[in-house]
């Protein structure tokens, strides 16, 4: 077998071989941990909402103590008559009590404060209900009920989700230009390195192709070395900022999770991140080498 | 083979470098390029090794007019000619024999023919012992040995030789000679350019001689049955 014998030496082009792996190490961590982030808000967003979405909350504000009873039970029988309604479950005293006490300080809930009737409603899976009808039917039974649909908890949680996302598309693409445009530096240092070579090849019946392919190759493997690094990199910092939010404790935050279709699309960024030092490096050569006669 | 007709050369917006140069290479001659310093010989080599354009006039180089041949075809016509450069142009970081099986490896072939061919080669460039001595521990002969090699390996229809025996004592500026005169009459047509008259009249072929970018003196260049290096050199 024949050992495959480089035309062009490493040796001659230090600067960007020790260099550019760095370089894209950290441009794939951030883009890493960007993306991360993104996935992991949006799976968190979509779970939370597939939950919230099976869920209605109502309300009954009364004054009077045995209205407020009288409204409650009207409801909760149209509640569960309602076709679509899984199961209805009027919160006691002690949850209402606990829902506020985040708020008022625990033991300052006295029994002086008129309390809310609030009635958990959970809907069948992919039945869909009439919200605003049932709405309607509520107030008819129960004037003083209102339904809570999480409309307006869901459209803030996916505007934030939006927001959190679109950052990640834009670092990923910031990072991408900027990795370019270092590979083109690295490139240009790199032909200028081996510029006496590069026209030795040249005069002794090289085609383009071939000087371009062992720069794509070199950078290939740059590319694949660094994003490697930034991966690994990006990953310890996941591992333990998922350690942390967790110690935190039941709050938002920790229910961030990374799906395993997420982890394939962080373990692409090394192959991308050498896919694209590949290509760049192609063509910032055949560029540089067509002003060549 | 070669035919140059009123050709001019400069580098970029400079002025001319070459002027009028017109002469022709029969198959299978052999002339010296001569001239002093700064006459234009390296630029002439230049144009000769496809490196460079002319700005005007018209090369012929194996049938072919060059200003019609396109950027993509000058590879092929580039593997039909081997260059001997002054300063050898070898790869540091390649053994002697990588540097000599160069030329076959780019044009593509069996790995293993073109090393037996090249072993060879050596062999008969005395270099037999050095195949896998890099470039930098070798001598300034065995340098331009290795590198005469290398442009031998693909047998070129012309051979170009700039100042070959310019970094070698006159012994050896002898054999490599020799080597020159030996491959021009396997028939490869050979344009040594060197500034050692000694050697041009050791070995009695035709010159072309630059002076200031010009061809002053055309020396059975172009007559029919002419530049064939005297035997007894």
């Amino acid at each position: 077998m024949t050992r495959r014998v480089p035309f062009l030496s490493d040796r001659a082009d230090r600067v960007s071989g020790r260099l550019l792996p760095w370089v894209i190490a950290v441009m794939v961590f951030l883009s890493g941990i960007a993306l991360a982030s993104a996935l992991g808000v949006h799976d968190a967003v979509a779970n939370w909402a597939s939950d919230l979405g099976r869920r209605l909350t109502v309300q009954v504000v009364a004054a009077d103590p045995a209205d407020r009873d009288a409204q409650a039970a009207a409801a909760e029988a149209l509640l569960a008559s309602t076709p679509g309604v899984e199961t209805v479950n009027r919160l006691d005293l002690g949850a209402i009590t606990a829902l506020l006490e985040p708020w008022l300080g625990k033991g300052n809930v006295g029994d002086d404060l008129p309390l809310p009737v609030l009635i958990d409603v959970t809907l069948a899976p992919d039945r869909l209900i009439n919200t605003a009808a049932l709405a309607r039917q509520l107030r008819e039974v129960a004037p003083d009920a209102a339904l809570d649909t999480n409309e307006q908890w869901l459209s803030r949680l996916h505007a934030v989700a939006g927001m959190v996302e679109g950052t990640a598309v834009t670092v990923v693409g910031l990072v991408t230009l900027a990795t370019v445009a270092i590979v083109i530096f690295g490139t240009h240092a790199g032909l200028a390195a081996h510029r006496e070579t590069i026209e030795t090849l040249h005069i002794i019946g090289a085609r383009d192709n071939l000087i371009a392919g062992e720069f794509q190759v070199r950078f290939l493997k740059l590319g694949l070395k660094g994003g490697l690094i930034g991966l690994v990199a990006a990953g310890v910092t996941l591992v333990l900022g998922r350690s942390f939010l967790r110690s935190l404790g039941g709050g938002i935050l920790d229910k961030v999770t990374l799906e395993p279709g997420d982890l394939v699309v962080l373990l692409v960024l090394p192959l991308a991140a050498g896919v694209i030092a590949m290509f760049t490096a192609r063509l910032t050569v055949l560029r540089a080498l067509a002003r060549m006669v | 083979m070669v035919r140059f007709e009123n050709v001019g050369m400069r580098y970029g917006l400079g002025s001319e470098v070459l002027r009028n140069i017109s002469f022709e290479l029969k198959p299978g001659s052999f002339h010296f390029l001569t001239g002093p310093s700064g006459a234009g010989k390296s630029s002439l080599m230049k144009l000769l090794y496809l490196a460079h354009r002319p700005s005007r006039g018209i090369i012929t180089m194996f049938g072919q007019d060059l200003t019609m041949v396109s950027r993509d075809e000058l590879p092929a016509l580039r593997r039909r000619i081997g260059v001997v450069f002054q300063d050898f142009r070898l790869l540091d970081h390649l053994s002697a024999i990588d540097n000599v099986m160069l030329p076959l490896r780019i044009a593509g072939g069996d790995p293993k023919i073109i090393r037996e061919h090249a072993e060879e080669l050596l062999s008969w460039v005395g270099l037999a012992d050095r195949l896998e001595a890099r470039p930098p521990t070798l001598s300034g002969g065995e340098k331009q040995r290795l590198a005469i090699a290398r442009a031998v390996i693909g047998k070129p229809d012309l051979l170009l030789a700039d100042e070959p025996t310019g970094n070698v004592d006159p012994e050896m500026a002898n054999r490599l000679l020799h080597l020159f005169v030996e491959l021009n009459k396997l028939g490869t047509t050979t344009l040594v350019a060197t500034h050692d008259m000694g050697l041009v009249s050791r070995v009695g072929a035709p010159q072309l001689r630059l002076f200031q970018g010009e061809l002053v003196h055309l020396d059975r260049a172009s007559a029919v049955g002419a530049g064939q290096p005297d035997a007894g050199y």
